[in-house]
């Protein structure tokens, strides 16, 4: 296998425990994921499954209890705090649920921010990328505006482009329209296909599945293992039984 | 009635639900309440307290003008004056005089002292008003009898009620104890000990020339000030056809009767102190309205639910001020607390023996007034801390909150506020600093100036003479022959005696010649000092040429000669050799002195005072002003342990003599500076409780803000945000506010440090390196109390702040 040809993530045997006093509650259990370069993933299950868990380790946001995980063939499972702040700022754009902009910052600041914390970018590099991002996702016309002004689905569209202009190796989108109404959601489902389209790897998170058929491959998971999709079926009627 | 009693129920269990920030609060408020109430005392005592004289407004202060006299200034009465105005003039209800003050020696009552007796006539306490506080004032015509002071009956008879009926001698004549006068009597300076009934001879009734008498009279009820001012210019036109040589051209004026102006230097010590407790009460007010409106935030759905259950807005509000006027009453208690001990330690370092600056100071103390002021206060800083966050809090949106806890908008405004809150408390505490540093430094360099003598291993001792018992050459022999005892002592190494010593608060000016470069026919000033041989070599003095005096000189008959200083010898001789000139005028009878040594420029009446041309006299040439006859006493060791034997070769030769006043030079010297050490150690303590309180301020503001901004900061580190980078943005939120506060600051210092002006020396009041040493010791501390909370923000968990899972 080329380099090129290598899994942007490969995830092997992932296990997180979350201990709260004497109870012990597996999350995650031998979770085994493999998410190629280009690739657009949804990953979908019942709530609890462990779906968000398993992208805030993606995300380098969390560390797994045990198991390998390597981002471009560099294992990060065990990464001091500095270094896995410095991956998630060049390698991986997050789009969030509920948006996650900062109230007192412009729609350009916003933007700009993961930016701001890369060391040396000169400003004028930071203004083309932050420019180019806004445009990308038609916000380039409020970038003056502040979160509050605008609604939510244009807020989410800042989100995505704060996500951009960082051109990370991967986006990571946790329910990106769980916030939104369906024509809102629509719309930010159509972005982020476009840019799937344009190259970006994409792993989203999401429980509805018209959103899940955007993506190129589904991944399900249940009680914090990746199931088959006739599996989960089974497994939820099951569960309802 | 209810509902406050409800209110404050609630508001003793929330204080006990949360006792960190209640001491934490009760403690701030209390520093503030009770160092101005501590203050306020001393501005209450030293410059507010009224005489406790009846009527007042009735009271006038009658005074003589000359044609020649410059306005403002007064002139004394004579006694044929005031003994015409007492019998023919009917505009008054009483007209009474006195004399400021005499030094008298006591004997009778315990060790032989020296005391100031004021002789007044003795209808005065009547004139005034003023009743005895235990026995009784003087009757008309009575002429052996005292009335003493409540402090001097205090401090030398320990308040004994038996004193009374007791013969007391003063210069050797006999006067009974007949009353204690009130504790606020203070007349006619603060310093008078005790009064003795002023009489008349027939050739003092006679006399109209000398005018050595103040007058104080009593207006009848129905005369005004302007009334007795005509009746009074007629008698002066009657006292000049009937006595003109004396009163030819005086003109006689009426004013209101006022307390004596307090020293100029005191007054502005005082109002420099007030100024500084205000700013603290400030920052005091600035930090608890700061925690009180971080609590708010805290209590939003308490307050969301109480509004929802039908809460008017001023009914909370109402609420929430009852409870920090409940904290503020608190630390009224403990503010009273503080400010009575302060002012305990503040008396405590008051000197003893600072004859002149001490006015009223030792009066001071926690009165009714003060307790009035500070239980006002009290509830006026609860009302003022309280109000803002109270209406603040009570703005919350009840349906925002019920639906998203409404946390930001409202966080926001706090934040804005609490900022404001804490910039200004940045700047008060920069003011503040500046002002204690430009007084320490001020104090320190005053400390280290020379003084022009050796002050280590010296001791003093005032040996106030019985002028009743000694001539002039009597005395001379006195202090001769102490000296001999004193050289005799084991471990003196010398000793010398003046007339009176540098920095006790008195000195003698001579009007003398001016030298013939300068300014033909005026006179120059200069400072006189009659020693005894051996003065200089026991004060550590060098003589710059010639020689001191000899024993032969210090007789009354001996010939004129005299010793001058350096300043002295430059402005009459120029540089060019004093000794064996002749110094015209300064002799009796007009004659020339010889001077005979020039010795080098010390310092006379205070270390700040620019030195004076000086002019020394042997003792025994000149023995005026004997009261404060000073020995100089240089030891081997320390000066203290010959102070017995010093005592005993003074007893050895009259028992009778008061022996008073026993201290090394170096307590004379500190107690000259006494007032700016105490300001500066105040100032110093107000600043230091600034510095901490802006500190607790600023780590408030960024703590609050830390909490406030969990789930932003979470995003930032999700994002790629370092620890380093979160610090930095929160240091840097915090120093934004410092540098606000301290540009602020800046700009109220150079506005309110001029008013330090009459109190520095050796400083600007602009001195760059003190306000910048300031800024650099505020901004470092104000950077020290953001890095706590700004590590902690360094420290969220981006997942927790994002609330994964």
């Amino acid at each position: 296998m080329t380099e090129a040809n290598l899994p942007l993530i490969q995830i092997a045997d992932l296990t997180k425990v979350f201990y709260t006093d004497e109870i012990e509650t597996h999350a995650l259990s031998g979770v085994h994921l493999s998410i190629a370069k280009g690739e657009y993933v949804a990953m979908s299950g019942p709530s609890g499954c462990g779906k968000s868990t398993l992208l805030s380790i993606i995300g380098l946001l969390d560390t797994p209890t045990a198991g390998r995980y390597q981002l471009n063939t560099k294992p990060v499972e065990n990464l001091d705090f500095a270094e896995r702040a410095r991956i998630r700022n060049q390698e991986i754009g997050f789009i969030f649920q509920s948006f996650n902009l900062i109230g007192d910052l412009t729609v350009y600041e916003n933007v700009e921010l993961p930016l701001t914390y890369r060391q040396r970018m000169p400003s004028a590099d930071r203004k083309k990328r932050v420019m180019e991002a806004l445009e990308r996702v038609g916000m380039a016309h409020r970038l003056r505006h502040y979160p509050s002004q605008l609604s939510g689905g244009q807020q989410q569209r800042v989100a995505v482009a704060r996500a951009l202009a960082g051109k990370p190796s991967i986006l990571l989108a946790d329910e990106p329209t769980g916030n939104l109404d369906s024509r809102n959601g629509e719309a930010v489902m159509e972005l982020l296909s476009d840019l799937h389209r344009e190259g970006a790897t994409i792993c989203m998170v999401t429980h509805d599945p018209r959103f899940a058929k955007h993506a190129q491959r589904e991944v399900h998971l249940f009680d914090g293992k990746v199931v088959a999709e006739e599996e989960l079926h089974k497994l939820m009627q099951d569960a309802q039984v | 009635m209810t509902g406050i009693l409800q209110d404050l129920r609630f508001a003793l269990r929330q204080f006990r639900k949360s006792p960190g920030f209640t001491a934490v609060s009760i403690i701030t408020l209390a520093l503030g309440i009770g160092a101005t109430t501590g203050i306020f005392s001393v501005v209450d005592t030293v410059l507010l307290h009224s005489a406790p004289y009846a009527r007042s407004a009735e009271l006038v202060a009658i005074d003589e003008k000359a044609p020649t006299t410059v306005p403002g200034e007064t002139s004394e009465v004579s006694a044929g004056d005031f003994m015409d105005w007492q019998a023919q003039v009917p505009v008054f209800a009483g007209v009474a005089a006195y004399q400021p003050w005499e030094f008298h020696a006591l004997t009778g009552g315990g060790d032989p002292d020296e005391v100031w007796a004021s002789p007044v006539t003795p209808n005065l306490f009547q004139v005034l008003g003023v009743n005895a506080f235990l026995g009784r004032m003087f009757a008309p015509n009575e002429t052996e009898a005292v009335v003493l002071s409540h402090q001097y009956w205090r401090s030398h008879f320990s308040s004994d009620p038996r004193i009374l009926g007791k013969v007391l001698a003063l210069d050797g004549k006999f006067y009974r104890v007949i009353g204690i006068a009130p504790a606020d009597f203070e007349f006619p300076a603060a310093n008078a000990q005790m009064w003795i009934p002023l009489t008349f001879s027939a050739a003092d009734r006679a006399n109209h020339k000398d005018r050595n008498l103040s007058v104080v009279a009593r207006l009848n009820p129905s005369v005004t000030l302007r009334q007795a001012q005509a009746v009074m210019d007629t008698v002066a036109a009657r006292l000049a056809a009937q006595y003109p040589k004396a009163n030819s051209g005086w003109s006689i004026h009426v004013a209101p009767f006022r307390n004596p102006v307090i020293h100029g230097i005191l007054r502005d010590t005082i109002f420099a102190l007030l100024g500084a407790v205000i700013f603290m009460l400030m920052i005091v007010c600035s930090n608890v309205a700061s925690m009180l409106l971080a609590r708010g935030t805290a209590r939003e759905g308490e307050i969301a639910v109480r509004a929802a259950l039908g809460a008017s807005r001023a009914r909370l509000v109402l609420q929430l001020v009852v409870e920090s006027v409940l904290l503020a009453a608190a630390a009224g208690v403990g503010g009273v607390i503080l400010a009575r001990s302060g002012l305990a330690v503040i008396i405590s370092l008051v000197p003893k023996y600072n004859l002149v600056e001490t006015q009223a100071l030792n009066h001071i103390s926690m009165n009714l007034a003060a307790f009035g002021f500070a239980t006002a206060l009290s509830c006026l800083t609860g009302i003022g801390v309280g109000l803002l966050p109270a209406l603040r809090a009570s703005r919350v949106s009840v349906s925002e909150w019920l639906k998203e806890h409404g946390r930001a908008a409202a966080g926001a405004r706090r934040a804005r506020l609490q900022s404001a809150l804490v910039t200004c408390e940045i700047a008060f505490a920069l003011v503040l600093l500046v002002g204690a540093s430009l007084m320490t430094q001020s104090f320190r360099r005053i400390a280290a100036t020379p003084t022009g003598f050796d002050p280590d291993h010296l001791l003093t001792v005032r040996v106030p003479l019985l002028n009743y018992k000694y001539s002039p050459p009597q005395s001379a022999d006195f202090y001769r022959d102490v000296l001999t005892r004193i050289r005799s002592i084991p471990g003196v190494r010398s000793a010398g005696m003046a007339n009176n010593l540098p920095f006790t608060g008195f000195h003698v000016s001579l009007a003398l010649p001016s030298p013939q470069t300068g300014s033909p026919g005026g006179t120059v000033e200069a400072a006189g000092r009659g020693v005894s041989p051996g003065y200089f070599q026991a004060m550590g003095i060098p003589f710059v040429e010639g020689r001191d005096f000899t024993e032969a000189e210090n007789r009354i008959d001996a010939p004129c000669v005299r010793i001058v200083n350096q300043a002295m010898a430059r402005l009459y001789w120029r540089g060019e050799d004093a000794v064996g000139r002749q110094l015209p005028a300064v002799c009796p009878k007009g004659a020339s002195a010889a001077i005979v040594g020039v010795v080098a420029d010390s310092k006379q009446d205070s270390i700040e005072s620019q030195t004076k041309p000086e002019l020394y006299e042997p003792y025994a040439q000149h023995p005026f002003a004997s009261f404060l006859v000073t020995f100089a006493v240089r030891t081997a060791s320390d000066p203290l342990d010959v102070a017995m034997a010093v005592r005993q070769a003074v007893q050895q030769v009259d028992n009778d003599q008061p022996v008073i006043q026993l201290r090394s030079m170096q307590e004379v010297i500190s107690e000259s500076i006494w007032r700016q050490q105490v300001s500066a150690s105040l100032l110093g303590i107000f600043a230091a409780i600034a510095l901490v309180l802006a500190a607790v301020g600023i780590y408030g503001v960024i703590s609050y803000s830390v909490s406030r901004r969990t789930h932003e900061l979470g995003i930032r580190s999700a994002l790629g945000a370092t620890r380093r980078d979160v610090l930095e943005l929160v240091v840097r939120d915090g120093l934004r506010l410092t540098l606000i506060g301290v540009v602020a600051g800046i700009t109220l210092a150079l506005g309110l440090t001029r008013t330090l002006r009459s109190l520095l020396f050796g400083v600007t009041s602009t001195d760059p390196v003190t306000f910048v040493g300031m800024i650099v010791l505020l901004v470092a501390t104000a950077l020290l109390a953001c890095y706590i909370p700004a590590r902690r923000a360094a420290k969220v968990d981006p997942m927790v702040a994002l609330r994964y899972e």
